[in-house]
């Protein structure tokens, strides 16, 4: 009933499938980090109270979103525009109610 | 149509698919390295938004920072007693943090200052620290740093301690105490911990004045919004930074950035469906003949349909699958070269770090209609054209 070809095509599809899935397990298994390395993280972040990620070390924003520092002379460069929200932490006022974050609570 | 399905039909679908090999291999191509591109960026955006998501929950509920015109400076920490007052507030904490140039290396050391050989630090400490040891000899305090800081000390010469120069122009001699384990470099690769009295020196800081204040919110997380309130009435030159802002803020930083790619896909892909839908809504006169010939031979519009269906689904699918196999094996297994610097720059710290893996089943689902849908619509409506003409009017 199935030709030659379909077969060949419906294999191709069903082991590309099974090529993610098998990928997705094996990196389940070794990439998501085991608990210990987790706990310890959680544990240095709660006692050294930085919310970002190591990463950039000249940004301002690097440990927390406030500081500046000797690199930024301008908080931003002249040419990065600031972007609003996303290079920004605020808080609305109560009087508005935005609903981009109403979820925040 | 389950009971009936027309095996025959896909046969002839997969083989029209072969007979125009070279066509459909190179749209399979290109719908497969722009499904890849966008997926990759996408899984990049999710792992680090992972790693910061992580310790998100363990930072403190409210930093207070004080603001005097227009610049952050140091909060007395005369305030606490005042804080502690307020309904709600569990803990109060003043920081001493920073950032401490070190030039001949060009980078940013983080600095902060902890009593870590105090409770309640010192029995936890030991689980982040490895080869640990606070004989102090001459030395004027102890540090623990993160690699990162450890090899650029080394590679400067300081192998077990380092000067710091305060702003008198002092120097102050520190040893390392240990190093931060190695599972820690996102978190603690920039990092010097030492105690709280040296901090104060290097930073030549008033030691009745704090950095920021961290509040923890005693028992009701609803209760923030209000705590903060009665904060900015109290002491209105503070700025609140509760732990939603921030989570926030990561979550801004990262739409935007695969936001962006989100943008340049659709732009890409509305093109690459354009001329789709223009090569086939000027079908080649072969194909034209084909539908003419398959209508004359019986066929009705719905069958001539089905067929041009099975063959954009197989191959929108496979490009799908194809596209999602390469872009997992990209990120993961080679940690993603060249894009993931978009997300994480350059730096003289950068520390090594494997992406984590996280596979959202929405992003699986945005980039599937993103792409195998449009691109049957694109494909079907100009068939459809073609197949609603009378069988003799297309063959003429």
């Amino acid at each position: 009933m199935i030709g030659k070809s379909t077969a060949r095509i419906v294999i191709f599809l069903i082991g590309l499938g099974v090529l993610c899935l098998v990928q997705n397990a094996y990196f389940l298994h070794t990439l998501s980090g085991n608990n210990e390395a987790l706990a310890r993280k959680e544990l240095l972040s709660s006692i050294v109270g930085l919310s970002d990620l190591a990463l950039v070390g000249e940004a301002h924003y690097v440990r927390h979103r406030s500081i500046s520092d000797v690199f930024a002379y301008f908080n931003e460069s002249p040419e990065l525009l600031e972007y609003f929200p996303s290079t920004f932490v605020y808080r609305y006022t109560p009087l508005t109610n935005p609903s981009r974050i109403d979820y925040a609570f | 149509m389950l009971f009936s399905f027309r095996w025959l039909l896909l046969e002839y679908a997969v083989r029209s698919l072969f007979r125009r090999f070279g066509k459909n291999f190179f749209i399979f191509l290109i719908l497969s390295f722009l499904i890849f591109i966008l997926s990759s960026v996408l899984m990049i955006a999710e792992s680090i938004k992972a790693e910061l998501n992580a310790t998100l929950k363990t930072l403190p509920d409210i930093t207070l920072q004080r603001f005097v015109a227009g610049k952050q400076t140091q909060i007395p920490i005369s305030r606490v007693d005042a804080l502690l007052e307020i309904q709600g507030v569990g803990s109060v904490t003043p920081r001493i943090w920073g950032y401490y140039y070190f030039k001949p290396a060009g980078v940013n050391f983080s600095v902060v200052g902890l009593d870590i050989y105090e409770e309640p630090y010192s029995a936890t400490m030991a689980r982040l620290i490895k080869d640990v040891n606070w004989t102090q000899g001459s030395y004027d305090a102890m540090m623990i740093v993160g690699e990162g800081v450890k090899t650029i000390l080394r590679e400067n010469y300081y192998n077990d301690f380092f000067h710091f120069i305060t702003p008198e122009g002092q120097t102050k001699k520190v040893g390392i105490a240990g190093v931060f384990h190695s599972d820690l470099a996102l978190e603690a690769n920039d990092l010097i911990v030492l105690p709280k009295q040296a901090a104060y020196e290097i930073f030549g800081m008033n030691a009745s004045d704090a950095t920021d204040i961290v509040l923890k919110v005693s028992a009701n997380v609803s209760e923030i919004p209000t705590i903060v309130a009665k904060i900015i009435e109290k002491f209105p030159d503070l700025r609140v930074v509760t732990r939603d802002d921030i989570r926030v803020s990561y979550q801004n930083i990262f739409d935007y950035k695969s936001g962006f790619f989100l943008a340049l896909f659709c732009v890409c892909a509305f093109a690459f469906f354009i001329i789709v839908y223009d090569k086939s809504n000027a079908l080649s006169s072969e194909e034209k003949k084909e539908i003419g010939i398959l209508k004359a031979l019986g066929w009705d519009t719905d069958t001539v349909l089905q067929e041009k269906f099975f063959e954009s689904f197989i191959l929108s699918l496979g490009a799908f699958l194809f596209g999602l196999a390469t872009a997992l094996f990209y990120v993961y297994a080679l940690q993603a070269p060249l894009l993931r610097a978009i997300f994480t720059g350059y730096s003289a710290l950068k520390p090594p770090f494997d992406l984590p893996y996280t596979l959202s089943v929405s992003m699986i689902v945005l980039l599937f209609l993103l792409s195998v849908p449009v691109y049957i619509a694109a494909t079907l409506i100009p068939a459809w054209r073609t197949s609603i003409v009378d069988a003799d009017e297309v063959l003429r």
